[in-house]
This record gives structure tokens, C-alpha cells and sequence, in this order.
């Protein structure tokens, strides 16, 4: 693993049958075979993680974030490939090609996901409590004391009133949600954290505080994170390296800075030109 | 007896639908086994589950209690009681000790069942996971894979918005250190007697399709916190009006000036302990 949290091998999610052409007639900027209609929303992609480190993941919207993010999380299976993290077997064993148990308590005890919209990673009709426990519980936690010490260290941590801490995120604002997610991602100290598009659908000033937030759990606490976004902005500040997906495919990867400065390919470059 | 029908109702062939169910529920402790629900001559949701599981079981030499929330008068119990006999020609008893067949609703009896007794519990919703996860097909591979964490997280938030494990009934179980499994709506008084019960417990949810049970002699453990342990309901210093007993569940009936009078929840009980002069 080279020290690595986390190494994906040729990670491939497609959606169709496949056929023999689908390699050669499939353009750059395509995700889908004219011929058999299979859709590659991942083709081939590699990446790693290490430790403290930031990895952003830009590109345009069907580029295929979602698609990797659920794969990480467990969300969905990939069609082909191997996902190695250095809590599992020190990383010598293929994580996808393992037991939903396992992976299951991986995803409880290893990741932290939070997602773009709060519904899907948080149960909005049960207290703000109980929605940090759910991942404890899931990591065999059975002592009440220690997971509401921990809801609440969280819920300060993330600038949640703890006066509301027993009311349901339904009732919560759009930002707050997104916090609530936080803290839960968050509750059984993973060492890695998971992030799509966190600050999309938010205004700037609250995008302004979840961003805070995350720049200062990169600092403090030093988890690894991966990093979905469109917003090159949330990408500047935040990932130290970035991948550049483009129709399923990584197109180019380095340093975030070189990347946004100087970048190689024909599509970055659109991408960075478009920046206002 | 109505002899314009087949003995217990149901053709044989139906009975031996629910009784194969039956018997595999009894071989995986917990463990939710579909079964054929029929239509009956009752509504669903009114102990359908409960009834088919009766009709299959009931034989010539059978004596059938029914009590509905611990009655044995109550209309449910009584047009069961009247279904079953009318069909198959057996006495009804309201004694728990003489009865060796008992169909319940929400109560277990007071007195201590024993071999050669069964008891059948009629089960709204079978699913302990249900209001957590809406979909059939994911709550059985939470099953499969044993990942209850929904079931604490459900006493959690209990918690949360009472302080304690307050919930009244149906407080999920843990059968044979394996499945997770709904008590039927019993109040938690009832769930330590699940464990090792000595008569073999079925439990049958007509509307939801569904047969499971607890084999005698099996451990059935109630879910709970390291440090919020589970407690069954307390009527520490209040008694029976009646029959005076004070180590059962009791009703709490207020008077108009504000004050309240208990008396056993299982009537069957309290009725004998009263008459045998108490």
C-alpha cells in the first residue's frame, strides 16, 4: 500500500450489456457505445489516497463523481475493479471482493460519508442525536453515555446549538443538515471521509461556514479525505491533488495548483478558462 | 357444530400449508417464514394470523382459550372463540392451565404455560425493523446479513425523547441469540416469559403473510443498552381490587376524582384467584 489509505485499481461501473466495439468507437468525450448503448459511467479509473491528504475530483455533471463516491461507500458495486484500504488486511486484500458484512462494517467503522443531498445520508425524522448514534451503533457501540458525549462533542464541533440537539434535522436549515452530516461522517473517527458535492445547493455564506468546517477537520484532525466537487473554488481551497474526470475517464491528475495554473489537457483547460 | 364445513374451516390442504410453514418457523427460531395468508371470515388486522394458525393446529381433544388485551369476554375473543367451536365441535375455556390451545392478542397469561400447551399470538406488524426501513427487500437481507443496528438505533431515540426505555409494547427480542424478532404488541411485562418458555410460542400476521415462533425452551433475549438495561412495567405498592395479587399486570382505571383503581389485565387469572378464595 506505500502508506496509502486507500488504492483503487481500474475501477469500471457500466451500465449495459457491452460489445466488442464499444473500445474503439467510443469518442473522448462520450460516456456511451453508439452500438450497444452501454454506458461507461467509470472506465479504468486509479487513484490513491494517503494519509492528511486532500484528493479532489472534478468534472462535469454525467463525468461520473456520483458513480465513484457510491462505489467507495458501498452504495453501489462496481463491474470491474479493486479497492484496497489500509484498515482491511493492511490492504493486500480486494475490499469489493468481500462480504456485505465486511463491508458494511468498513463502511461504518473505516469511511465517512456525507452526501450531497442530506436525505440520503441522514434519517431527517429522528433527532439529531440519535442520527450521530445510528453510525456508532452500526460500529457496536452499546453504552448510551458514550454516544451522547460523542453526539454532543460533535454537534459543538460543528456549531449545531445544542439546545436543538434533540429535534429531527427535518426541522433544520439546509447548511445545518449538511453539518449534522458532518458530525455523523465523522462520529467514529474514520480515517477517511467521503465528500460529494457538500456545498452544492447552498448559499455562499453558508457554503462559507461548511467549507470553515471542512478546511478546519483537515487541519485539526488530519483525515484523509476524497472530494467530490464541480466548483473549481471549493477544489482551490481545499484538495491537495486533483483527478479531472471526463466521460467516465480520468483525463489528467497532479498537484491542485499545477492543475488549475497549468493545465494539460484540452478539457482542464476549458474547465480552468471557465472558472469566473 | 357446523358440519356444512370441513373440520376447523379450512381444507386440509390449507392446513397443511400453514402447519409446513409452522414447522420451518419452529426449526429457525425468529426467523419470519411466508406463508399463504387465506381469506377469513374476519377482517385482517382482526387476528387473521392468529385464527389460521389455531385452525391448522386445533385437533378433536383440544381445549381453546382466546383472550383479546388479557379479556376473555371481549367481542374479538368471543367471535373467535365462536368461529373455532362452531367448526370443529371443541369446548372453550377461559382456565389457562386447562386450556391446551391459546390464542392471544397483545398478552401472555399470567399463569406459567407448560408442555403440552401452545401458545398463538396474533401479530399486527412482524417486521422489528419495519419503521426504520420501509422495503421488504432490504429488511431481509438485513436479516441475513444480522445488522440490527436499526433496532438500537429505534430504543435510542427512545431515549432521547423520553430518557428511558419507555416504549410500551412490542419491545423488540433477540431469539436464540440470532434473529431479531417483534414480540407481537405484548407489554414489556410479558417479554421475560418468551424465555425458555416451556409451551412452544407462535406468532402468525395474517395481513402481512407472515409465521414465525419460539420453540420451547428457547432463549429469548429483550434488546438493550450496556447502560439503559431493559425493565418490564412496575406496579410496585398497587394491587389487584379484586383478587388482591400484586405481581401481575395491571389496568389502571381512573375515577373521576382524579384517583385511580388497578385490577389484573388477564381477567382468566384474576377470576380464578378470586373464586379459589383468594
Amino acid at each position: 500500500m506505500n502508506g496509502s489509505l486507500i488504492r483503487v485499481e481500474e475501477l469500471t461501473r457500466t451500465f449495459g450489456p457491452g460489445c466488442p466495439r464499444c473500445a474503439t468507437v467510443r469518442g473522448e468525450r462520450n460516456n456511451h457505445c453508439p452500438h450497444c448503448g452501454t454506458v461507461y459511467a467509470l472506465d479504468r479509473v486509479s487513484f490513491d489516497v494517503r494519509p492528511h491528504e486532500v484528493l479532489g475530483v472534478v468534472g462535469e455533471s454525467g463525468s461520473g463523481k456520483s458513480t465513484l463516491m457510491k462505489c467507495l461507500n458501498f452504495d453501489q458495486n462496481p463491474t470491474s475493479g479493486r479497492l484496497f484500504l489500509e484498515a482491511y488486511g493492511g490492504g493486500r486484500q480486494d475490499v469489493w471482493a468481500a462480504s456485505d458484512q465486511v463491508r458494511r462494517r468498513l463502511r461504518h467503522t473505516v469511511l465517512g460519508m456525507v452526501y450531497q443531498n442530506p436525505a440520503d445520508g441522514l434519517k431527517l425524522d429522528f433527532s439529531a442525536m440519535a442520527n450521530i448514534a445510528e453510525k456508532l451503533i452500526a460500529a457496536g457501540e452499546r453504552r448510551v453515555a458514550t454516544m451522547e458525549d460523542r453526539a454532543v462533542e460533535l454537534l459543538d464541533h460543528v456549531n449545531i446549538p445544542l439546545a436543538r440537539r434533540h429535534e429531527p434535522p427535518a426541522r433544520f436549515s439546509g447548511g445545518m443538515q449538511q453539518r449534522v452530516q458532518i458530525a455523523k461522517a465523522l462520529s467514529s473517527r474514520p480515517p477517511l471521509l467521503l465528500l460529494d458535492e457538500v456545498t452544492t445547493g447552498l448559499d455562499l455564506s453558508v457554503q462559507a461556514k461548511v467549507l470553515d468546517l471542512i478546511r478546519r477537520l483537515k487541519r485539526e484532525l488530519g483525515i484523509g479525505m476524497v472530494l467530490v466537487s464541480h466548483d473549481l473554488g471549493v477544489i482551490r481551497m481545499l484538495a491537495d491533488r486533483t483527478l479531472v474526470l471526463l466521460a467516465g475517464r480520468v483525463v489528467e491528475e497532479g498537484l491542485t495548483d499545477q492543475i488549475l495554473e497549468d493545465p494539460q489537457h484540452p478539457y482542464t483547460q476549458e474547465l480552468v478558462q471557465s472558472l469566473l | 357444530m357446523n358440519t356444512l364445513y370441513n373440520f376447523a374451516f379450512f381444507d386440509e390442504g390449507s392446513k397443511k400449508e400453514i402447519r409446513r410453514a409452522t414447522l420451518k418457523a419452529l426449526s429457525i427460531p425468529g426467523y419470519q417464514v411466508p406463508f399463504a395468508s387465506r381469506e377469513m371470515p374476519i377482517a385482517r388486522g382482526w387476528g387473521t394470523g392468529g385464527l389460521q394458525l389455531t385452525l391448522s393446529l386445533v385437533g378433536h381433544d383440544d381445549v381453546l382459550k382466546v383472550i383479546d388485551q388479557g379479556a376473555d369476554e371481549s367481542v374479538n375473543a368471543v367471535s373467535i372463540k365462536k368461529l373455532i367451536s362452531d367448526t370443529t365441535g371443541i369446548p372453550v375455556t377461559e382456565s389457562t392451565s386447562q386450556a391446551t390451545l391459546i390464542q392471544s392478542r397483545h398478552r401472555i397469561p399470567e399463569e406459567p404455560l407448560n408442555e403440552g400447551q401452545i401458545l398463538v399470538l396474533q401479530v399486527p406488524i412482524p417486521e422489528p425493523l419495519r419503521s426504520i426501513e420501509p422495503k421488504e427487500a432490504v429488511t431481509k437481507r438485513l436479516h441475513a446479513e444480522a445488522e440490527y443496528s436499526g433496532a438500537y438505533l429505534l430504543l435510542f431515540e427512545e431515549i432521547q425523547r423520553y430518557g428511558t426505555l419507555a416504549g410500551g409494547s412490542d419491545h423488540p427480542v433477540t431469539v436464540a441469540g440470532r434473529y431479531v424478532m417483534a414480540p407481537s404488541p405484548i407489554p414489556r411485562f410479558d417479554n421475560p416469559k418468551m424465555h425458555f418458555s416451556r409451551a412452544p410460542i407462535l406468532l402468525g400476521a395474517g395481513r402481512e403473510k407472515k409465521i414465525y415462533a419460539v420453540p420451547p425452551f428457547t432463549s429469548v433475549v429483550s434488546l438493550a443498552f450496556e447502560d439503559y438495561p431493559f425493565r418490564v412495567e412496575s406496579f410496585e405498592g398497587k394491587r389487584c381490587r379484586f383478587c388482591g395479587a400484586d405481581g401481575t399486570y395491571l389496568d389502571e382505571i381512573p375515577a373521576s376524582d382524579g384517583t385511580a383503581v388497578y385490577q389484573c389485565n388477564d381477567t382468566g387469572y384474576c377470576r380464578s384467584r378470586s373464586e379459589g378464595g383468594a
